[in-house]
């Protein structure tokens, strides 16, 4: 099989608002752009959006969201954006590589595209919640109602039931009733709206039922009918439903509006790092104030990176297309910071009030994340608190050697804490400080009693995992020992760099042993001191070279 | 809520079925996923791996940001075994 | 009213398409060309679409927009196909899938 291979300079993943203005921006500086989309028509959600946008003029407010679509898919066809619609990017590969599986005249072909940048713009989908028999037809969610009656023209049903009371279950409900049908209720388990007051009394206007405190215990219906009615009732503090209050409601279809998460398994496959945020929906990709995610040459905008709205995503949009065609050469840095500072501080406009101030801080909190996750070179760490606390079941805030006194001497720690098959520490110690017993697989303890500080436990632990502290060195300083089993080997009196456990650099230490015996089988302890403070993580060294 | 609630529609995989994984020691998506099928389906999880995870969370004491989502692997929407092997070049 | 929208306050009266006709469960029916099949058979009414493999339970259009696969159909002797996305053709032959469709599938 031959997959023809394409190369594309920028190729953007979805023609929603997101996608289309990052297309759009970029192919003004005259970057060549693949525009590639799932579905049969570009626009994304705003050929359902039939009602007028708020926002400012900027923003198109005012404005319908299917003309706002119309308008933005004639732009970028006149710009010569290359737009592949009905095709799908099936997965993003190593160097950028994406395969799409291109629709083009009914002919489904695999075609490899391998871009420079690519702007993953791929939006949100429906979250859901269950209860019984939630699976009959006629459950739906609200956008799936919400496309039948804006894009399709047909009305599922004659009486609707609205679960959710954020800005989509209240928009489709205005919408259900303009299309004819009857809202039964809107109910919400919180005990406020979840939308726009506006959006509300909209619909309270028209005599429509708010169900607040009130949850959904079931739907009735059949194999055959598929939803005949709903079964809601109230709940307590703890959001359970209260016995007695279940009211029944005669309804043919009940829509779920239960917020959107972002759509991100293809940012996911590039490598994209991600984080939890519940105000953005969930888990997202990080991202910097350009938009670009913690893999170069990759863009996240829109829905993808935090569920907001259609003009944020025109807005970020925007900011990906510029940076992208800077980066790629063809816009100079200052006009680009120009029109990017002037993006940015409408977008800050867009996030105010009580609604979008959770967004703005929510998008503060991921870019600082973004920072300080590619700070560190973005290196998955081996945390070893993590590690102990998983093995022991404890929390553990840090691993400290608090318990060793100042004035004490040389004492062992053996920092193993897994019940392994291993026992040659108990038997190194001539002194019977380390008990471990039957069956072997027993952690080892450490008795500081019996404990001598002679460190011949150290080289005889297979996990190099003793090592041996101490605090008494001077007043200001302590020493740990450690086996050390490479090439290069200090010297008594080098100056190293101390590190911890995941080499970190923590101080200068001085070497100030060295001991390479014969009974120790080619394991060096090595020994170090280091002020006071840094004697709980020192535990390993970094030579310069 | 039941035992019987469907969790997982695409795989018919019962609330019950959850819970008695994560009994039997499962405590990631992916651990759900590979015990119960769900979230093996036709539509990968996009229903219910947010259902599995709140599940998790409740059974475990766990934060959401510590119920991770499952891998993402290609391809992520269902494809036919006639595009993947077909020679048509244009 | 469920089914087609004749008047909308912002869409506008319902222009007259073009016509094609379909074949649900050997039964001829008229959709407008272009239309998705789920819309098509939902302005009949039809809101069953196939039925599940294990528990053998009704199901229709869930997200209705290619994501969910719920609202799955055997078209032109395809199964899976889904309906919320795939627009009609005419003479299109649309069946209820059981299961995947296979011998014994069938819910009696």
């Amino acid at each position: 099989m031959v997959i023809i291979l394409i190369k594309m300079e920028m190729v953007v993943i979805g023609a929603g608002p997101a996608g289309l203005s990052s297309a759009i921006e970029a192919a003004k500086e005259g970057v060549e752009v693949l525009l590639v989309d799932e579905n049969l028509k570009a626009g994304g959600q705003l050929f359902k959006q039939i009602h007028k946008f708020f926002g400012s003029s900027d923003h198109r407010a005012g404005v319908r969201g299917i003309d706002i679509g119309k308008e933005l898919i004639n732009e970028s066809r006149k710009l010569g954006v290359n737009i592949w619609l009905n095709s799908i990017a099936i997965g993003i590969f190593d160097d950028k590589n994406i395969l799409i599986k291109q629709n083009k005249n009914g002919r489904e072909s695999l075609k490899r595209v391998q871009a420079d940048k690519i702007i993953i713009a791929t939006g949100a989908s429906e979250k859901v919640i269950n209860f019984t028999n939630w699976t009959l037809p006629g459950v739906m969610g609200a956008g799936a109602a919400q496309t039948m009656i804006n894009v399709h023209r047909v009305l599922p049903g004659d009486r609707f039931l609205m679960v959710g009371t954020g800005n989509v279950g209240l928009i489709v409900s205005y919408q259900l009733i303009q299309a004819g049908a009857k809202v039964v209720g809107l109910i919400d388990a919180a005990e406020e709206v979840g939308g726009y007051g506006v959006h509300a009394a909209k619909i309270a206007r028209k005599g429509v039922p708010f169900y607040l405190n009130h949850t959904i215990i079931k739907a009735d219906g059949n194999n055959k009918d598929g939803v005949t009615g709903a079964v809601i009732a109230e709940v307590d503090d703890n959001w359970q439903p209260i016995s007695g209050t279940e009211k029944e409601l005669k309804v043919d279809v009940i829509t779920l509006a239960a917020g959107l998460k972002p759509l991100s398994e293809l940012a996911n496959m590039a490598g994209c790092k991600r984080t939890y945020i519940s105000e953005l929906g969930g888990w997202v990709p990080l991202h910097n104030e350009n938009m670009e995610s913690t893999v170069s040459g990759v863009y996240v905008v829109g829905d993808v990176t935090g569920v907001e709205e259609a003009n944020t995503a025109l807005e970020e949009g925007r900011l990906a297309g510029i940076d992208a065609a800077e980066k790629l050469g063809r816009i100079a840095a200052k006009e680009s910071n120009n029109k990017k500072k002037n993006i940015t501080k409408r977008v800050k406009n867009l996030r105010l009030g009580p609604f979008g101030e959770n967004r703005l801080k929510a998008k503060e909190k991921l870019i600082k994340e973004y920072y300080e996750l590619t700070d560190k070179d973005c290196r998955e760490k081996y945390d070893p608190v993590k590690a102990m606390e998983h093995q022991s079941g404890e929390k553990i805030k840090r691993i400290s050697v608090d318990h060793i006194d100042k004035t004490q001497g040389p004492v062992a720690v053996i920092e193993c804490n897994q019940e392994i098959p291993c026992n040659p520490c108990e038997l190194a110690c001539k002194f019977g400080a380390i008990e471990i017993g039957e069956p072997i697989t027993n952690i080892p303890i450490l008795n500081e009693e019996k404990c001598t500080g002679c460190g011949l436990c150290l080289p005889q632990c297979p996990g190099l995992a003793i090592f041996l502290i101490d605090k008494s060195y001077s007043s200001d300083k302590s020493t740990v020992a450690f086996p050390y089993e490479y090439k290069h080997i200090p010297k008594k009196g080098d100056i190293v760099d101390a590190v911890d456990r995941q080499g970190n650099y923590l101080c200068k230490a001085e070497v100030v042993k060295v001991l390479q015996l014969e009974k120790f089988d080619k394991t060096p302890i090595v020994t170090i001191s280091v002020l006071d403070k840094y004697i709980d993580d020192a535990r390993n060294i970094k030579m310069s070279d | 809520m039941k035992d019987d609630v469907i969790v997982c529609r695409c795989e018919e995989v019962t609330l019950g079925e959850i819970k008695e994984a994560i009994e039997a020691g499962a405590r990631t998506v992916t651990d759900v996923k590979r015990r119960t099928r769900a979230g093996m389906g036709l539509c990968q999880g996009k229903s219910c791996e947010i259902i599995v995870q709140r599940q998790l969370c409740k059974q475990l004491n766990l934060s959401s940001e510590e119920a991770h989502p499952a891998r993402d692997r290609a391809p992520v929407r269902p494809i036919s075994f006639g595009v993947l092997g077909d020679e048509y070049n244009d | 009213m469920a089914g087609r929208i004749d008047r909308h306050p912002i869409l506008g009266k319902r222009k007259a398409k073009e016509e094609v006709e379909i074949i649900f469960n050997g039964k001829k029916i008229k959709a407008e060309k272009g239309e998705m099949i789920a819309a098509a058979l939902q302005a009949k009414g039809i809101r069953i679409h196939r039925f599940t493999i294990k528990n053998k339970e009704p199901r229709g259009v869930f997200c209705g927009i290619g994501q969910c696969t719920d609202c799955a159909m055997e078209v032109n002797g395809q199964p899976n196909v889904r309906t919320c996305v795939t627009p009609v053709e005419e003479g299109m032959v649309i069946n209820t899938q059981y299961g995947l469709n296979r011998d014994g599938d069938n819910i009696d």
